[in-house]
């Protein structure tokens, strides 16, 4: 089976040597048919574990849903993305639906349910039916408004293919869109830790069917979110980068990993923090194909950058000649740092708390143990308008599965620090692109709490990282040897199962009991 | 037999107590997670039969120990046989009011004996809850007043908890307006397991969507099985 695994990795998978006559559409047939059945089956997992949430979770009570709707509202009604401003402007259509959704009732207040009774039904039924005008919003300028417009563009086609129905019927179908990119983020998980792990063809779906039932994951990638495309992009980055590191650099590959990137760039201002760790990783693989640093060793990381950058400067050329925005968006967004200059050493100790604990004699801007408080907690379950969450010992006792997981991966590493030596520039990378998305979330915090006096803590901006969570799970599997291997994988996925159950059960729950 | 042959049936035979052992283990987890769920959905619980739609976020008023609150335009949903208000409160002493339910002249319900603080159901921001039981259960939808009378010491005061509203919308106390409106919760009768409570559930999810009917809530049961099936085959199958 290794030998047959071994096989099915030599491959060739991206950057194919497929004749140069063959279609653009049969090359991308023969790619998928190279796909393998598991990951497809994982991938579908995602795919309706994201519906479900997507039907579950009453409209716009995923967050910032109701942004999100109205950017890509603005972009069909106007034709061209919103500009940054100071107030948040839904259109009149917009504004019926969330009063006869509940919106604002229901938003932050878990002592209040969805709609549970016929009158309040004819109520929404009614103020749906109004003919409201929906080119009359500012495509919540404020909150998202900066953004870069690819993912709007993207649920511009079920907005438009549900032209005739009401705001709820193109939300639900935008929802699915977001279903199905949940579905080929876990697809590329599967990708990825196959090519990065490739001695244990055991645990590739563990990692996988791990990520495809995280509930966190699900519920945002189950709404109208930027962050859904963002998780995909990162995910096809992240097998790309494996894939460079176990095979080589080629003109091909660098042109596909700068695609990714830019899906990311042209996505959400985030994935501007994984742009460091990506130079990193493509610069260590150029120097192990050139054996050393020379100009030429160059030319590939520059080729894949020059291909992410490319569509960021096409949208700067818009935002100044046609869509009358700022050249870049992050500098008006919510994130600007212009005006703000605040002392090094806080800027540090913020970071530091952000995901830690802060230290003594410091300034406590967040909870008193952010790690579990913030984080764990958000990564155990805390949906809707963070209004959904579990009694609080079950995120202590959720430490102790957490704690278990990392213990075993750890063990399987020590175990295999031989063959880690020998990949150091790729772990080196990796965590470089975890550092990057860490810094740079934190960054964002900070800004937001000097200007706002607000944290943007969640554990969903950590998500285009599930990749290397995917990898940890797969790891951990093979943390009591080889031989407990299959009992640990089968448990971790039911652990994942089960977690992913009761929490669709709390959010049923939280809405409708 | 040759020495390849023999690597390749051990390998096989690897493989196959491999698979083995993860179907053994799979079946063995799927079975604890079918009876933590069994138990979970058997577990009874209060049910609520609506609430007035109001978040309990904002402190509006101080009400003294002795007042009464009126509210009026209550849509009170059929089965409703308690209420719960959320308070501040200066004393965790049991809570000594009445509650009446009016429409017009008429009172539909009242209650006074039983009522308990319910520290379960109080928000993070909330201080506590007091969950009165009325009688009789309401047989029907009734859109009324709702007249909470306090009876504590004078020393006493409560923290009314809803949202703010002009004068004039909002409740009342002792006849005199207040510039918000409390949130209150409608229970019903007795504690229910979600197996006897599924019905409703089913009619609730049924709602709010962008089409309506049991079929949602068919369709979501689906969706919560099917990833399931599939993740439970999928690794029971093979080794990739």
């Amino acid at each position: 089976m290794a030998a047959q695994s071994q096989r099915q990795l030599n491959r060739p998978l991206a950057g194919a040597a497929k004749p140069q006559s063959a279609g653009a559409l049969a090359q991308l047939r023969g790619l998928l048919a190279r796909v393998p059945r598991a990951a497809w089956v994982c991938a579908l997992v995602g795919v309706l574990n994201a519906t479900a949430w997507a039907i579950v979770v009453p409209a716009f009570q995923v967050p910032d849903e109701q942004s999100h709707y109205a950017y890509t509202e603005y972009l069909v009604q106007h034709g061209r993305p919103p500009a940054a401003g100071a107030v948040d402007v839904l259109s009149s259509s917009e504004n019926a639906a969330l009063a006869g959704l509940k919106f604002r009732e229901m938003q932050f207040s878990p002592e209040n349910g969805a709609i549970w009774s016929a009158s309040e039904q004819t109520h929404m039924t009614d103020l749906l039916k109004q003919a409201a005008d929906r080119s009359d919003g500012n495509g919540a300028a404020r909150e998202v408004g900066g953004e870069p417009p690819l993912f709007y563009a993207l649920q511009a086609i079920p907005y438009n293919l549900a032209e005739g129905g009401s705001a709820l019927d193109r939300l639900q179908l935008m929802r699915l869109l977001s279903a199905l990119l949940a579905g080929v983020t876990v697809l590329f998980v599967y990708l990825f830790v196959r090519e990065a792990l490739p001695a244990i063809p055991e645990t590739w779906a563990v990692g996988a069917l791990g990520v495809a039932f995280l509930p966190s994951f699900d519920f945002i990638s189950g709404g109208v979110n930027s962050d859904a495309l963002l998780f995909a992009a990162s995910a096809a980055l992240f097998y790309l980068l494996a894939r460079g590191f176990q095979r080589g650099l080629t003109d091909r590959l660098a042109v596909a990993i700068g695609t990714a990137a830019a899906v990311g760039l042209m996505t959400k201002f985030n994935a501007i923090g994984l742009m460091p760790g990506v130079a990193i990783a493509l610069l260590t693989m150029s120097v192990g194909r050139e054996r050393g640093l020379r100009p030429r060793t160059l030319a590939l990381p520059a080729l894949a950058l020059a291909v992410a950058v490319a569509p960021i400067l096409l949208e700067v050329a818009l935002n100044i000649t046609v869509w009358d925005r700022p050249a870049f968006g992050a500098t008006a967004s919510n994130y600007r740092a212009s005006a703000l200059h605040p002392p090094l050493g806080e800027t540090l100790s913020y970071l530091w708390q952000f995901y830690l604990v802060p230290l003594p004699g410091t300034t406590h801007y967040l909870t008193p143990l952010p790690f579990h408080d913030l984080w764990v907690r958000g990564f155990v379950g805390w949906f809707g308008w963070l209004d959904g969450a579990f009694r609080p010992r079950v995120y202590v006792l959720a430490v102790v599965p957490l704690a278990a997981l990392a213990l075993l991966a750890g063990r399987t590493l020590v175990a295999q620090r031989r063959r880690l030596r020998a990949r150091i520039g790729e772990l080196l990378s990796y965590a470089a692109l975890v550092v990057g998305l860490m810094a740079f979330i934190a960054l964002a915090s900070y800004i937001s709490y000097l200007r706002y006096g607000g944290s943007i803590a969640q554990v969903r901006y950590l998500f285009p990282l599930l990749p290397l969570y995917g990898a940890l799970l797969a790891l951990a599997a093979r943390g009591a040897g080889r031989r407990w291997a299959p009992v640990l994988g089968a448990s971790i996925v039911v652990l994942a199962i089960a977690h992913g159950l009761f929490s669709q059960l709390l959010v049923l729950a939280r809405y409708y009991a | 037999m040759d020495a390849s042959q023999g690597v390749r049936h051990g390998l096989r035979d690897g493989s196959r107590e491999r698979r083995g052992q993860r179907r053994l283990t799979l079946a063995i987890g799927l079975a604890v997670l079918a009876v933590s769920l069994v138990a979970t959905l058997s577990h009874a619980t209060e049910r609520r039969t609506g609430t007035n739609g109001l978040p309990a976020r904002v402190l509006f008023g101080i009400a003294p120990g002795r007042a009464t609150i009126c509210q009026q335009g209550e849509r009170i949903p059929s089965g409703t046989a308690a209420i719960r208000i959320s308070l501040l409160v200066s004393s965790q002493t049991t809570p000594r009011l009445a509650v009446e339910l009016s429409r017009g002249d008429v009172v539909r319900a009242t209650g006074a004996a039983g009522a308990r603080w319910d520290r379960a159901s109080a928000t993070w921001y909330s201080g506590s809850a007091v969950r009165i039981p009325l009688a009789p259960t309401l047989r029907g939808d009734v859109v009324g007043d709702i007249c909470i009378r306090l009876l504590a010491g004078r020393s006493e005061q409560y923290g009314l908890l809803g949202i703010p509203t002009a004068l004039g919308e909002g409740a009342t106390e002792d006849g005199r307006s207040l510039a918000g409106r409390l949130h209150v919760e409608y229970l019903a009768a007795g504690d229910h397991s979600w197996w006897s409570f599924a019905p409703t559930l089913v009619g609730r999810i049924g709602r709010g969507h962008a089409w309506s009917g049991p079929s949602v809530g068919l369709l979501v049961a689906l969706l919560m099985l099917t990833p399931i099936a599939l993740g439970a085959w999928q690794l029971s199958r093979n080794d990739s």
